[in-house]
């Protein structure tokens, strides 16, 4: 059973070049009689995308840096809408773009894990079930209870990750998190992710790492000059990965 | 048929299925602006307060102005305006200063200013108090017009919240509007009657008042604290004309520039 449908998907940025960014600008030229609207110009950053992900699958998104990974991981998360094309997601989504989207330096630990959840789309029951979990698992003791302000990164990094994969989501989307915190804690946080995976929850992985790929993912797509080039087995697609790094750089256009 | 039009939108705008996240961004809010001091209330009713006391002693003492309970007056009309002024300031900011939460998670934009707008909304619900200790303490007659008093505060909360939001995706295109902004709202104070009463102005310029979009409200809040009257009913169908012209323009704004201001700032 298919949750996440990606159909003929293109994304275009629509950018004014020399285009007024003042209101000072725009009245000044309006009474010279000499308002332009600057060129248009597209900036294209993904092309006709499609594909599917099923219920339970741990799919790998490999591709240069440019390529449009992240464009299409924000398509799927509901950032930004396509162009063209359709999405279709069944299930809540956990967007992990950025660990701990939120977190206020002012406020404790304890707090911030409501508000990030409340930001992530959860609502107070969920936060409440996964609370326990989540302080077992971020290994902060009493510190929770400290300003964020005064934690290590890796402090940060934990109670992050604690919080975005603690609480039910069916669906998990990571971009490039796991490269911070130590060797320790990335092996914890591996462990987790297997866990949530055989519990048939859907991973969406973005990375650089081949290694990763190669061990945890069930299926593997590039991206490279904003077309999807390879969709199926893991180890075939990083072998494409890694040939399509070694040639050229991403074109700006399609 | 009308219903139907304005009901979907109702409820995205006023972030009605977000009660949750709403709730947490308006208490971070408040533990932000308040824990760092006990008197954290305190220091930020001081200033309007203070500017109270001054325009007080310049109009009535000084220039003798004729109007009755003018301290309860002025402290009413600046603790509103106070409000009003500070919501579209922050609001201003509100989606661009939010830029990094909104280009990481799926998260409604106008909850920026929805939130600045409420938190502001319960500094002044809690400094009703002040306003309605005054009015004991000076005597002013105190009626059953006091029944509007929530009333008005929807109108103005109505008004504030769809003004910052307008200002807060307009800033996305023109980031100069913060210089013109501090113009635009002193001239606005001067023209709405938060320090003088509307019967104070020529007939030939009542006009301005006839046109601010706040004036009516503060017009009918004084009438309430210093009268204990009920405000006339063209200031009250004024008033509520004026705030579902300004919710009607919010909501065409979200619906036809939103998907295009997140890849735009």
């Amino acid at each position: 059973m298919s949750v996440i449908r990606v159909k003929n998907v293109s994304k275009n940025f629509k950018y004014w070049s020399d285009h007024p960014s003042s209101l000072k600008t725009v009245l000044v030229d309006t009474l010279r009689l000499k308002f332009q609207f600057g060129k248009m110009e597209k900036l294209c950053a993904l092309q006709d995308i499609s594909f599917e992900i099923n219920q339970g699958e741990f799919v790998g998104i490999m591709g240069r840096n440019g390529a449009g990974k992240s464009t299409l991981l924000k398509l799927i998360s509901g950032i930004y809408t396509p162009s063209t094309g359709s999405i279709e997601v069944d299930q809540h989504i956990a967007p992990l773009i950025e660990l701990g989207a939120g977190f206020h330096a002012d406020l404790s630990g304890y707090e911030n894990i409501f508000l990030n959840a409340a930001i992530l789309g959860f609502g107070r029951k969920a936060t409440l079930a996964a609370l326990p979990e989540i302080l077992d698992f971020s290994e902060l003791g009493d510190m929770i209870y400290m300003p964020v302000k005064n934690y290590s990164s890796g402090m940060l990094v934990r109670l992050g990750f604690a919080i975005a994969t603690h609480l039910e989501a069916p669906i998990i989307l990571i971009d490039e998190v796991l490269a911070v915190g130590d060797a320790g804690f990335q092996q914890k946080c591996l462990k987790k992710i297997h866990e949530l995976h055989s519990k048939r929850r859907t991973i969406i992985l973005i990375t650089h790492s081949p290694n990763a790929v190669k061990e945890h993912c069930d299926r593997c797509i590039v991206i490279d000059n904003h077309r999807k080039i390879f969709d199926g087995n893991a180890s075939d697609g990083v072998n494409v990965y890694l040939r399509h790094v070694s040639v050229g750089s991403n074109s700006g256009t399609c | 048929m009308e219903l139907a039009f304005f009901k979907p939108l109702g409820i995205d705008f006023f972030c009605l299925g977000k009660k949750f996240l709403v709730f947490n961004l308006v208490s971070r809010n408040l533990k932000i602006k308040y824990r760092r001091s006990i008197l954290g209330l305190f220091w930020t009713l001081l200033a309007p307060i203070a500017m109270a006391f001054v325009y007080y002693f310049v109009f009535q003492v000084i220039l003798n102005i004729q109007v009755p309970h003018y301290l309860v007056f002025i402290l009413s009309g600046i603790l509103l305006w106070t409000f009003f002024s500070q919501t579209l300031m922050e609001g201003l900011e509100s989606v661009v200063g939010n830029w990094g939460l909104i280009s990481k998670v799926p998260i409604p934009l106008q909850i920026f200013p929805y939130v600045g707008t409420l938190t502001n909304l319960v500094t002044l619900l809690l400094s009703l108090p002040i306003i309605i200790g005054a009015a004991i303490i000076f005597k002013t007659p105190i009626g059953a017009s006091m029944v509007l008093i929530p009333f008005y505060f929807f109108l103005l909360f109505i008004m504030a919240y769809s003004l910052s939001f307008i200002a807060g995706v307009a800033f996305v295109y023109f980031r100069d509007l913060r210089h013109l902004m501090g113009i635009v709202m002193q001239l606005w104070f001067y023209s709405t009657p938060v320090i003088y009463d509307e019967n104070m102005i020529p007939p030939q310029y009542r006009w301005v008042i006839f046109l601010n979009p706040v004036g009516h409200i503060f017009t009918g809040m004084h009438t309430i604290f210093i009268n204990g009257g009920w405000p006339s009913l063209k200031h009250a169908s004024m008033a509520t004309i004026w705030a579902i012209v300004a919710l009607y323009a919010a909501i065409l704004m979200k619906k036809y520039f939103f998907k295009e201001v997140v890849e735009r700032i």
